[in-house]
């Protein structure tokens, strides 16, 4: 049986049971342990005084003992030092592990303390600046965005049995039966107001994104929802009008159908080089479908008249810029500056320390950082700030260099400040190239349709195609010679026995003799990897996608 | 005369071995043993005597044991291990050394006192 510690030992004399108690008090060790200290002590002063005769000589026989015995701390320290000896190995290493844990954990705390005290300063809104960053100088003027908004409330869904025909932008009406046809036809006039406000924003000069500064903060999820909520709304909307310019080429009136291209394509330009990346991208989307619309019309028709076509290479010209911003991203850097002053603090001079939400957007390496954690010396908010400012500065400039051209390395050079274990910049690359690839994609598609129509407009005007493209500049037809981004000069264009084939070398870089690309599943069809991207003849697997 | 300084500290393990090789005993009856078996001449501190136990014990040269008496008292008895026995055995070898040396330093002064 453990004998127990707590039982006080009544027979002795108070000031004995008293001392034994001290020192078992101070022993400090487990209860088991002090249990067995407390039972010794009391059996060996219960030995001592078994042979007193009263009280008062017990009494005086135990403070002599307790005399000999000595001070009880310090006694309590030797059985403590002892004791504690007398642990078997695992334990000792048990303790020894748990204590040097404790340590760490310790020290960890203390070096994370920083990362917890402070408070960020909210100095910019940044909802708000983000509507001021496009507004034009001109606050008279009218802003697109509103007409789309309207169009965007004055949307009517497609009847169900239409649904899925209609969900293409690229429709082939020709595989519609009667019914179908008078079902797209009512819904389009249902749809008549909506897109009159459609055209309304798209022939509206000026265009800024305006965001509900109900939200405060980027880093609001409400802040995106409320965008990922409103996108497709915008597509559904141009979905229709292509579904309209499909219907009028199909009802015969071929330039209302090309002139409906051209408001999409407006409406995509718009939505380009300002607001969030996520809208920049639809705004692409947006223009891409229209020109690859456009082209897949004037492949069906085969003869255009030149009024049409020249109608349509003004409206082509009125959009060309090729030195124009596709894609800007002071949206995403008002993204990281948003997230930088909520997660550190501020001095007030531009410095500041990480706090922990902040952690992962400090400049520099995150392993690096985290060793500097415990050095008490990581980068704070100055650092991060420029490593932010230096890494879209060289994004941006990433989008202006040809696929042709050497691209330089968004992340690598460490002695530049933006190194490959940036915890949050470092999984943005990849994306971004990907961006400048659609960039260079959606500009080559651009220069193809526009080339194309010169080419058509020739042949229509002239009675024969050209022999090659300097002709169609030396006639007027085109103002400049169109450079392929992806080849070696302008796009290629050689007369066929049927026609003519216009083709870009391709993601690969390599004239491929005009022979298109296969996309995953092996059927050819434009930006494929491999292969040149053929713009016309319009592949029949290019229309019906 | 008592010893109950330094040069006791020094040979207090050879001394609880010595008295433990002969049967187990727990720290009063040890502590008693000590000074009858001595002339009470040595004498350990009692503030010391646990302790020492405790050491010993955690180098295993004794071994302690809960036992229940027949008038009900617990006690632990302390008993020399194997290990305990040797030492106890070269710590002796020394200390006869020991007096030897001295015995010659004091010309043969030990000697006669035995």
């Amino acid at each position: 049986m453990e004998p127990n510690p707590d039982r006080g030992p009544a027979e002795l004399p108070r000031c004995a049971a008293e001392y034994i108690d001290q020192v078992v008090r101070q022993v400090r060790c487990r209860k088991r342990v002090r249990a067995e200290v407390h039972e010794e002590l009391r059996a060996h002063f219960e030995d001592d005084l078994r042979d007193c005769a009263d009280a008062q000589q017990r009494e005086a026989r135990a403070r002599k003992l307790i005399e000999q015995f000595g001070d009880a701390k310090l006694l309590a320290a030797l059985c403590r030092r002892a004791k504690k000896r007398c642990r078997p190995l695992w334990q000792k290493a048990l303790v020894r592990s748990g204590q040097g844990i404790l340590v760490v954990l310790a020290y960890t705390v203390l070096c994370s303390l920083p990362l917890f005290l402070g408070r960020p300063t909210i100095r910019v809104n940044y909802v708000e600046w983000l509507n001021e960053r496009w507004r034009p100088q001109d606050h008279q003027a009218a802003n697109a965005a509103v007409y789309y908004e309207q169009a965007a409330g004055l949307y009517v869904k497609p009847p169900q049995e239409l649904q899925q025909n209609v969900e293409t932008a690229r429709p082939e009406l020709e595989d519609y039966n009667d019914v179908e046809l008078g079902l797209l036809a009512t819904w389009l006039d249902e749809n008549a107001p909506a897109l009159a406000k459609l055209r309304q924003g798209a022939d509206t000069p000026d265009y800024w994104p305006i965001y509900d500064t109900n939200e405060s903060s980027l880093r609001d999820p409400n802040f995106m929802d409320k965008l990922m909520d409103a996108l497709p709304k915008y597509r559904y909307l141009v979905v229709a009008l292509a579904n309209e310019a499909a219907y009028e080429v199909h009802r015969g009136r071929l330039q209302d159908g090309l002139d409906d291209c051209l408001v999409i394509r407006r409406v995509g330009r718009h939505w380009q080089g300002r607001g969030l990346l996520i809208e920049q991208l639809v705004g692409m989307a947006i223009e891409g479908l229209a020109c690859a619309r456009m082209l897949d019309i004037l492949h069906d028709q085969p003869d255009v008249p030149g009024p049409v076509l020249e109608r349509v290479q003004n409206g082509l010209r009125a959009l060309q810029d090729e030195h124009r911003c596709v894609v800007s991203f002071d949206g995403e850097k008002a993204l990281w500056y948003d997230n930088i002053q909520r997660t550190f603090t501020d001095d007030g001079k531009g410095g500041g320390h990480a706090l922990r939400q902040g952690f992962p957007f400090d400049a520099g390496d995150w392993r690096d950082n985290l060793l500097g954690v415990f050095a008490f010396d990581y980068p704070g908010r100055r650092e991060t700030m420029a490593m932010v400012e230096q890494f879209f500065e060289r994004a941006q400039s990433l989008l202006k260099a040809p696929p042709a051209e050497e691209r330089p390395y968004l992340v690598s050079d460490e002695e530049e400040g933006i190194p490959f274990g940036n915890m949050r910049l470092s999984i943005l690359p990849p994306a971004y190239g990907r961006i400048g690839q659609q960039v260079w994609r959606l500009k080559t598609g651009e220069l193809a349709t526009i080339t194309v129509v010169a080419v058509l407009r020739h042949a229509a005007e002239r009675g024969n195609l050209p022999e090659s493209l300097d002709e169609l500049v030396q006639r007027g037809y085109l103002d400049a010679l169109p450079e392929d981004p992806f080849g070696a000069g302008p796009l290629s264009y050689r007369k066929t026995s049927d026609g003519f084939l216009l083709y870009s070398w391709g993601e690969n870089l390599t004239d491929d003799g005009g022979v298109q690309g296969l996309r995953q599943g092996g059927k050819p069809g434009l930006w494929a990897d491999n292969g040149d991207w053929v713009f016309w003849p319009v592949t029949e697997a290019e229309t019906k996608r | 005369m008592k010893f109950e300084s330094q040069l006791l500290k020094g040979i207090a393990p050879v001394v609880v071995l010595e008295i433990l090789s002969r049967g187990p005993m727990y720290g009063y009856e040890l502590s008693q043993a000590i000074e009858r078996r001595s002339a009470e001449i040595l004498t350990l501190g009692k503030g010391t005597l646990y302790p020492l136990l405790y050491n010993l014990e955690a180098k295993k040269l004794i071994k302690g044991k809960w036992e229940t008496t027949d008038s009900g008292r617990k006690r632990r008895y302390y008993s020399i291990t194997g290990t305990g026995e040797a030492e106890l055995a070269g710590r002796k070898a020394q200390l006869v050394e020991l007096a030897k040396g001295v015995d010659l330093l004091l010309g043969g002064a030990l000697k006669a006192a035995f």
